[in-house]
């Protein structure tokens, strides 16, 4: 994340110059693709690991706890964005973790009544994204010092950033452990064997292996091109 | 000091108001979330009382097939849950009690279903517990759970005799514990011992011996 820090002070600088332009749209996208592609939080910042590996034996997990995931950064970082004038230094930190945690409650609480049977398997890493540090790192290094539309772009990216790498790991992890996509057979048992490592937490070891392993080849090539 | 009364403020103004979201939140999701426990121990009530059920049924389904299936009765202490069969089918009478106690963490809600005699064991559930994962939670897996069929409340004196041990486990009274889940499997223990007491009590196994 240290490598942020530098472009979130620009972007700091540039947004007090352009709201005399009144948008920071022109920011935007950039923020956008920075936070959810570029230095993706999970396979080049390599956080939130516990539930990329937790949660991802199926594709639907995958995306709900994805969901989940985008409904806090984005509800945390808009509030605390709103309040980052007021909030005092002292309390800064316990002030973000209230706010988190109750964007937390609120999403745990929606899956207990309309979505039941995911909250159960979900368990308990639906409540453990309040220790999640892409959303306090999201509303520290980014929200605190940024106008409320901009932290939002940047909390969906994060957060959009964190559902896509748990979508393709849930994918591969759900196609090659029960031959299956959304429950969907996809690989017929008749000539497909289940492979339950891929079910298993090793399964979620390899193929983030993969995925660190083309961001890396990304960022490599990039480097070459410049 | 002027600081320090701005910074109180602040705290009580933003922690009342996540209070009020939350409180807000937990009363408007408090019917569903409800329904969808007793939906869940519906299922495992038809569950230890062997009545096939569709795995991703609905809550409707669930309320249905219950209504259909299982007629709720108390004797005395005990919540019972009786299936109504078929006897053409052949199927044995099968009753579901409702068990709970502390565990751990919280309080462990099951139930356990006993064959016609009152004393030997069907089936065992944990629906509801906050036990440590991997280690207490395990008494809702299978191989902790499959282990009690066929095991008996009540020593041949009469008086409540199941035991979880530590290992090497045999005959109808010793059920394996868990490594790593000693007070839990403790606590599993005193809630099987109290449905004991309490079904000899009520005399309920010398109503069907």
């Amino acid at each position: 994340m240290s490598s942020e820090n530098p472009n979130t002070l620009a972007g700091a600088e540039s947004c007090g110059t352009c709201r005399k332009q009144g948008f920071c749209e022109g920011r935007g996208l950039a923020v956008f693709k920075e936070g959810s592609w570029t230095s993706n939080p999970v396979a080049v910042q390599t956080l939130g690991i516990c539930p990329t590996l937790a949660v991802t034996t199926r594709l639907e997990n995958s995306l709900v706890m994805g969901g989940a995931m985008i409904f806090v950064t984005v509800g945390s970082s808009f509030m605390l964005s709103l309040l980052r004038h007021t909030t005092p230094r002292r309390i800064r930190l316990i002030a973000s973790v209230a706010v988190i945690a109750t964007f937390v409650i609120l999403i745990d609480q929606f899956l207990k009544g309309f979505y039941w049977e995911m909250s159960r398997q979900l368990g308990p890493y639906v409540g453990l994204i309040i220790t999640n540090c892409i959303v306090l790192g999201r509303a520290e290094a980014f929200a605190m010092q940024n106008k409320p539309q901009l932290a939002v772009v940047d909390a969906f990216a994060a957060g959009l950033g964190f559902a896509g790498v748990l979508a393709v790991v849930g994918f591969f992890r759900e196609l090659l452990g029960e031959g299956t996509v959304l429950g969907f057979t996809v690989l017929g048992p008749e000539w497909y064997t289940k492979n339950l490592v891929m079910v298993l937490a090793p399964g979620a070891f390899v193929v983030m292996g993969f995925l660190i392993a083309f961001f890396n080849w990304l960022q490599d090539k990039n480097a070459e091109k410049s | 000091m002027k600081d320090s009364v701005y910074t109180v403020c602040y705290a009580v103004v933003v922690g009342t108001l996540c209070a009020t979201l939350l409180t807000g939140a937990a009363r408007f999701t408090a019917p569903y979330r409800e329904a969808n426990q007793r939906a869940d121990a519906m299922r495992n009530i038809l569950g230890v009382l062997e009545v096939p059920v569709e795995p991703r049924a609905s809550a409707e389904e669930l309320t249905r097939l219950f209504e259909e299936r299982v007629r709720e009765e108390t004797i005395g202490p005990l919540t019972v849950y009786r299936r109504l069969g078929n006897a053409s089918e052949g199927e044995a009478e099968l009753v579901a009690v409702k068990v709970v106690g502390p565990g751990l963490w919280g309080p462990i809600h099951g139930f356990v279903s006993l064959e016609s005699d009152w004393n030997t064991i069907r089936g065992i559930t944990f629906h509801d517990h906050q036990e440590t994962p991997g280690l207490g939670a395990e008494i809702s897996g299978e191989a902790f759970r499959s282990q009690f069929q066929g095991k008996r409340l009540l020593g041949d004196d009469g008086a409540p005799g199941l035991r979880i041990v530590s290992a090497g486990a045999h005959g109808p009274l010793e059920v394996d514990g868990i490594s790593g889940a000693t007070i839990t499997c403790d606590r599993v223990e005193d809630i099987l011992r109290k449905l004991a007491e309490q079904v000899s009590e009520k005399g309920l196994s010398e109503k069907h011996p």
